[in-house]
């Protein structure tokens, strides 16, 4: 024993001797920190983001660098790079947010370098790096004339920006500048004495190509702008059209590398095309009113390639430019459901070995972009998602096994059947049921392909209630179903000719009117929305599963302004809607659900809040009939738009549950919180003068119309985020005075007693409720707010904030609890001691490294858990997670091990019967001695 | 010197005293009022009586208006039978010579249940500008005859109260305070041995002295036990 | 040693005073005066015991009626040791100072199923006081450590959300 320790010893000795491995031992030990992080191969199994860039504005080819990709510039003020064979993103850059980075210009590709002209007064020039998109040089363009920004037309060509801009009555400035220092190279005057606001021009670079007049006498007039010597030529209407044209005429630069462009005559029914040089050359064809144009090269031949798009098809017809002569080996003919009246917005094409291929970049009037390469559509992009307007989460169906056995359960059909019959039949039914399931069991064991059902047999619910559809609305009237697993898009539909409320900022409502848990009857969703032309209301209903239009499109007839879900089902478990038109008159959709409404009126209440007078006004319907709806005013008040303008109202969400009424103080006394639900939160910024930098925050009852609270702030600014939820508000706003971003909160409660332990009328209520308020500071700027929501409200709540680094920090509410104390003398329950920042922990971002820009909207919906809500984020980028501000404390952790402690229970179980049965069997053995 | 120092704490005090207005400015209210008793969607207004608020920072006001006739009571009494409400309209002029025009409404049970009593608040917003004119009334519901015809009308001047601000002061201090505390509280332990640990000692010693004093009757048999 | 040598031969003549054994038992010494016979002691302890027994009988019943109350300032003793934490030492020592009594409440019968006598009933109403004495202590103690849901904090989790009478819809108009 001991020569073998004392060998031992030595070895150890001589183990820790050798410094090498001892280093690489502390390093090992040094690496065994507990750290509370996303494994790597967790990365997307609860979560998912998608990247979009945005409606295309500009795009072009970019065939001189080694990687083939297509750059675009969009509408979202986005600069990014394509895989010309994916249609990934392969790299993206995020200019300004609105009108300080709306990209003007984009050129230069094809000379290898990319320069981008955004933003207003000041412009900024970029020069990108094609492979990386990586900022080379930056410099701004001062503009002397600050209204005239609309009618500068940018040009870029080798290298050199030029800045045109037409002064009226005189001349085209013309300012050139090296695109990459920004030296101004050189400024001219070309004189163009008939420019005046009326004339129409257009930018066909080198020249600039203007339109006067506008009846048969019409005359264009063309302006070289890079030669001081030329004159401006005019070719009248008639050279163009020949007789018998008749305006309104409009111009139109063609896309592609030469300077052409296309008159339409006739009300766009008919256009022609001028090639604009030393002399103008017009084309003697006409060509439809409403196809889109573009011009390619192929072995320095021009070529026009014609777009239309009919019934679903879309055509492209090639011909030469100059000789009309058709080239039916380039044209082609497409049905694609992705493609809806698209334009060609680049296009390239290469001369191979095999022939020529074109490949078109097409872009469609649903914002969607794909590319064309020959009749086939290699990819496309649903670029409408950048731009989402409504979201809802609904849950999905049962399978169809399980919504047999519902249907056991269906009170219409048993309710008037002799109950001897009945059970009879049900009998049979479940029967019948089980069968099926044994059927389906042993296939699935047997592995024998199941029968094709008419729904995908992963969309159905599942066991907690995670996987749902999500419904999304976007600006360009296109709907998506999104399921939430994966993220993959299920259905599109597309609404033509509908807009959104342009007084709530082009926003669409959308309600869930059925659900998808009555099983006969489909879930129903409903749209409301503004027709194109006429403006007047419009109801679209569609089924939110499969993405079908149910009614379809139902056009109103009257303005709507304001609507409201009811909180009762008709028979068939549909909620109608009550939809307010602008004469205040009160409709229900669908007219069968007017009974219904009229039995519930007298407790129903519509309030209305108008942003250019300030006015607010609340509705009754009490005195409705079953026929009828009428609605009568009850309150009525002004905040007067001479000192502040509203800017939001905005109250909690409807399906909310508050499970404890109180909160327990350290005394072991309860301080019952005052939970109104008809208490809306607006908030008003001051404008003039004097109030210009105050922010109001008003509590409003929009029952009584009684203001339950008020408060100011003053030296502060917006943008301001409101989060209202149970009995507390939560916003955000900057605060001038100090320069940071400040986090205010105010907590209502009733005191010690309950008013009323059963009832809440908030026509009773004179008591007015104790208010807790609370700042704090936050250390960045917030995008975006929105608090968890679940199903029955026992989980606490954490507020889930979009902060513009891209990050989502999902911020518990104990830390913004206005009741925090500054000197904890005794400590409460749930209440941390107070401190005046509110601290950013990097492990509190739920999207990790999956960063999301311009977050617009955060909807949050609770799941079949108690415990977990899920969280979608929309804005530029899609994303969606899960979240449990509790941590999950009604499911098992995931690696429980059922074996071990049933093995373990029954080894129990066997060895208390043995030792019984031996300490019996002693017992005897002592008995008998 | 002192009669300074008195004076400016007193000015000082007075103006803390002083509601914490957050109101910058001043001025008087006018309200004009008219009621409606009509069972119907279109009200049909009749005079009420007119409140003045002299000061709106203090809320002084003086109320005008005479007792209600008989037969508003009894449409007032269908009202309160039929679950209708009692409407309020009310003019508001102010002394900046705008004239708003607010609604408000009441269930007409608790005018009778509170014998026309009711309180009318008058909501300011940061410029003395009145936002709302609310009316509401404690009484039960009701639909009984009141026992006056006369008004007993409270008015109420409400006005924002500041914003709170992070209290970044007060939380430096405290860390300060702690800071101090912890180094000054290095030097303090320093009383004797006995001082600190007399706790401890106490009911040790109490406990041997009991389980001696216990002990002796049977010591002294086991001594003399032994002794045989 | 030389007293057990004299024992052992000890002559015929000597009288042993210390030692009576069973022969000289029939051996009739005359009493001293005043001394009465055995028949005589046997009618004192008769009537002593008689009177002894009532005695002792009600005696120990009042002492079984009053042992609860006995114990009370030991369980106050008990109460002060055992602290107001939640922990397993004192929630063992309040079990067991509440299941004591009680236990002995359903036992009261049987406890006093052997004293029957006049004081029968005062004495099974006093036992059940002290009984109850030692409830209300435990309670008390169960009161200090705030078991009891006294206050209205311990009722929070049944209070019902008050339900809705007035709904509403709104927000800024659409056109």
């Amino acid at each position: 024993m001991a020569p073998f320790v004392r060998s031992f010893r030595g070895n150890i000795h001589r183990f820790l001797i050798d410094v090498q491995i001892l280093q690489y031992l502390i390093i090992l030990v040094g690496l065994f920190n507990l750290s509370l992080c996303l494994y790597e191969d967790q990365v997307g199994k609860f979560d998912w983001k998608q990247n979009y860039v945005g409606k295309i504005k500009f795009a072009s080819f970019d065939t001189v660098s080694a990687a083939k990709k297509i750059i675009v510039a969009t509408e979202e003020n986005v600069i990014a790079a394509l895989n010309l064979k994916s249609g990934q993103i392969l790299w993206r850059r995020v200019l300004e947010k609105g009108y300080g980075g709306q990209i003007r210009a984009l050129g230069g590709v094809t000379d290898g370098d990319l320069v981008s002209v955004s933003g207003g007064v000041p412009a900024i020039v970029r020069a990108w790096d094609l492979a990386t998109g990586h900022i080379l040089h930056e410099w701004p363009i001062a503009e002397q004339n600050h209204d005239r920004i609309k009618d500068v037309k940018w040009h870029i060509k080798d290298g050199t920006l030029h800045h045109i801009l037409p002064i009226y009555n005189s001349a085209v400035e013309v300012t050139s500048y090296d695109s990459k220092t920004g030296d101004k190279l050189k400024t001219r005057r070309v004189s163009a004495p008939f420019i005046t606001q009326e004339t129409e021009c257009v930018l066909a670079a080198p020249y600039l190509a203007c339109l006067k007049g506008d009846s048969s006498l019409a005359v264009l007039l063309l302006v070289h702008l890079f030669d001081t010597h030329s004159q401006p030529q005019s070719v009248t209407i008639n050279t163009i059209f020949g007789a018998g044209a008749q305006g309104p005429y409009h111009l139109e630069s063609i896309l592609g590398e030469e300077p052409i462009i296309s008159i339409s005559a006739d009300n766009n029914q008919r256009k022609r095309i001028l090639l604009v040089g030393e002399v103008p050359v017009p084309i003697q064809r006409d060509i439809v009113g409403d196809a889109a144009l573009y011009v390619v090269s192929i072995d320095n031949e021009k070529i026009l390639l014609e777009t239309t798009y009919k019934n679903g098809v879309t055509e492209i017809v090639a011909s030469e430019l100059l000789t009309s002569k058709p080239m039916p080996n380039i044209s082609t003919s497409v049905t694609h459901n992705s493609l809806l009246s698209p334009t060609i917005i680049a296009s390239v094409c290469p001369r191979q070995t095999k022939g020529v291929t074109c490949r078109h970049l097409l872009a469609s009037e649903d914002h969607s972009v794909a590319l064309l390469q020959h009749n086939k559509l290699i990819w496309a992009r649903e670029e409408a998602l950048a731009n989402i307007v409504a979201v809802e989460i609904i849950e999905l169906p049962m399978s169809d096994r399980d919504q047999e056995i519902e249907t056991e359960f269906d009170q219409k059909e048993s309710i008037d059947v002799d109950s001897s019959w009945d059970v009879l039949s049900m009998m049979f039914r479940r029967i019948g049921s089980q069968l099926k399931q044994a059927k389906t069991f042993l296939q699935s064991i047997l592995s024998l392909t199941p029968q094709q059902s008419n729904q995908r047999m992963d969309l159905v619910r599942d066991k907690f209630g995670l996987h749902k559809m999500i419904v999304l609305v976007t600006s360009a009237g296109k709907l998506y179903g999104i399921e939430t697993r994966k993220g993959e898009i299920i259905w599109q539909l597309r609404v033509r000719g509908i807009r959104g409320f342009s007084k709530r900022s082009d926003a669409i409502i959308l309600y869930v009117q059925r659900g998808s848990r009555h099983f006969p009857y489909p879930p129903q969703c409903v749209l409301l929305a503004e027709d194109k032309q006429t403006g007047e209301g419009i109801v679209y209903t569609f089924n939110p599963i499969t993405g079908q239009p149910l009614d379809g499109l139902v056009k109103l007839g009257y303005r709507i302004k304001q609507s409201m879900l009811l909180h009762v089902t008709t028979d068939d478990f549909l909620r109608g809607i009550l939809i307010f038109d602008i004469r205040d008159k009160v409709h229900v959709y669908p007219k069968g659900a007017t009974a219904i409404a009229a039995s519930i009126a007298k407790n129903t209440y519509i309030f209305t809040a108008d942003q250019t007078t300030g006015i607010l006004s609340g509705y009754s319907l009490s005195y409705s009939t079953s026929q009828e709806l009428i609605s009568h005013k009850v309150w009525e008040l002004l905040l007067s738009p001479k000192n502040q303008r509203i800017t939001h109202v905005v109250s909690k969400n409807p399906i909310e549950r508050v499970h404890s009424q109180g909160r327990v103080l350290s005394d072991r006394s309860v301080l019952y919180k005052y939970i109104n639900p008809n208490l809306v939160t607006i908030v008003t910024e001051g404008v003039g003068h004097t109030h210009k930098n105050t922010l109001n925050l008003y509590l409003l009852d929009v029952v009584s119309g009684a203001m339950i609270f008020s408060i100011m702030h003053k030296r502060v600014r917006g943008p301001v985020h409101v989060v209202h939820s149970e009995n507390w508000i939560v916003y955000s706003y900057f605060n001038e005075k100090s320069r940071r971003t400040e986090i205010a909160s105010l907590e209502l409660y009733e005191g010690k007693i309950q008013s009323n332990t059963t009832v809440f009328s908030s026509l009773t209520t004179t008591k007015l409720p104790i208010v807790e308020r609370q700042a704090f500071i936050f250390p960045a700027a917030i995008e975006s707010m929105r608090e968890t929501i679940t199903e029955k409200g026992i989980t606490s709540k954490h507020i889930i904030v979009a902060l513009a680094n891209g990050g989502i920090l999902e911020l518990p509410w104990m830390m913004v609890d206005p009741r925090r104390p500054i000197n904890p003398e005794v400590r409460e329950e749930g209440v941390i001691p107070y401190m005046p920042e509110i601290p950013i922990h990097m492990d509190a971002i739920i999207n990790y490294n999956q960063s999301v820009f311009r977050v617009s909207g955060i909807h949050t919906s609770p799941s079949g858990l108690e415990s977990t809500c899920l969280v979608f984020v929309h804005g530029l980028d899609l994303f969606y997670t899960r979240v449990a501000p509790s941590k999950t404390f009604d499911v098992l952790k995931e690696d429980f091990d059922y074996y071990l402690i049933v093995i373990v229970l029954a080894a129990l179980l066997i060895s208390s019967y043995i030792t019984k049965k031996l300490a019996s069997q002693k017992a005897q053995k002592q008995a008998w001695k | 010197m002192y009669t300074i120092y008195i004076f400016i704490s007193l000015l000082v005090s007075v103006s803390s005293s002083a509601r914490g207005s957050e109101l910058d400015y001043d001025g008087w209210l006018q309200l004009r009022l008219w009621h409606a008793f009509n069972d119907e969607s279109e009200p049909i207004f009749v005079e009420r009586g007119n409140v003045t608020v002299s000061s709106v920072r203090s809320g002084a006001s003086v109320v005008g208006q005479n007792g209600l006739l008989q037969p508003h009571i009894n449409q007032l009494k269908t009202l309160a039978k039929h679950d209708g409400k009692y409407r309020l309209k009310a003019v508001a002029r102010t002394s900046l010579g705008n004239e708003i025009t607010f609604l408000t409404s009441l269930p007409a049970c608790y005018l009778l249940g509170s014998d026309l009593e009711d309180v009318i608040t008058i909501w300011l917003d940061s410029a003395a500008e009145p936002i709302v004119v609310s009316i509401s009334s404690p009484g039960p519901c009701s639909t009984e005859n009141p026992f006056t015809n006369m008004w007993t009308t409270n008015v109420v001047v409400k006005y924002p109260d500041g914003g709170p601000v992070p209290d970044t002061a007060t939380y430096i201090q405290k860390l300060e305070r702690e800071r101090e505390a912890r180094e000054r509280g290095e030097a303090k332990d320093n009383r004797s041995f006995l001082a600190r640990y007399w706790m401890y000692i106490v009911p040790a010693l109490i406990f041997v002295v009991l389980s001696s004093a216990t002990n002796p009757e049977a010591g002294g048999a086991g001594g003399s036990s032994q002794r045989q | 040693m030389t007293a057990i040598k004299q024992n052992t031969k000890r002559s015929k003549w000597a009288l042993d005073f210390a030692h009576k054994n069973k022969q000289e038992k029939n051996v009739d010494i005359a009493s001293p005066p005043g001394y009465t016979p055995a028949v005589a002691l046997f009618h004192a302890v008769d009537s002593i015991r008689e009177s002894d027994s009532n005695h002792l009988i009600i005696k120990k019943s009042w002492d079984l009626a009053l042992g609860p109350l006995k114990q009370v300032p030991m369980n106050l003793f008990i109460m002060y040791m055992a602290g107001n934490s939640i922990s397993i030492f004192p929630i063992m020592m309040v079990g067991m100072l509440i299941i004591r009594p009680v236990k002995a409440l359903f036992t009261l019968q049987q406890t006093f199923k052997v004293i029957e006598g006049t004081h029968a009933f005062g004495q099974k109403f006093v036992y059940f006081l002290g009984q109850l004495v030692n409830i209300a202590l435990a309670l008390y103690k169960c009161q200090s450590m705030g078991l009891l849901p006294t206050h209205a904090s311990d009722w929070l989790a049944f209070v019902e959300p008050q339900a809705r009478l007035e709904y509403s819809s709104g927000g800024f108009i659409y056109v």
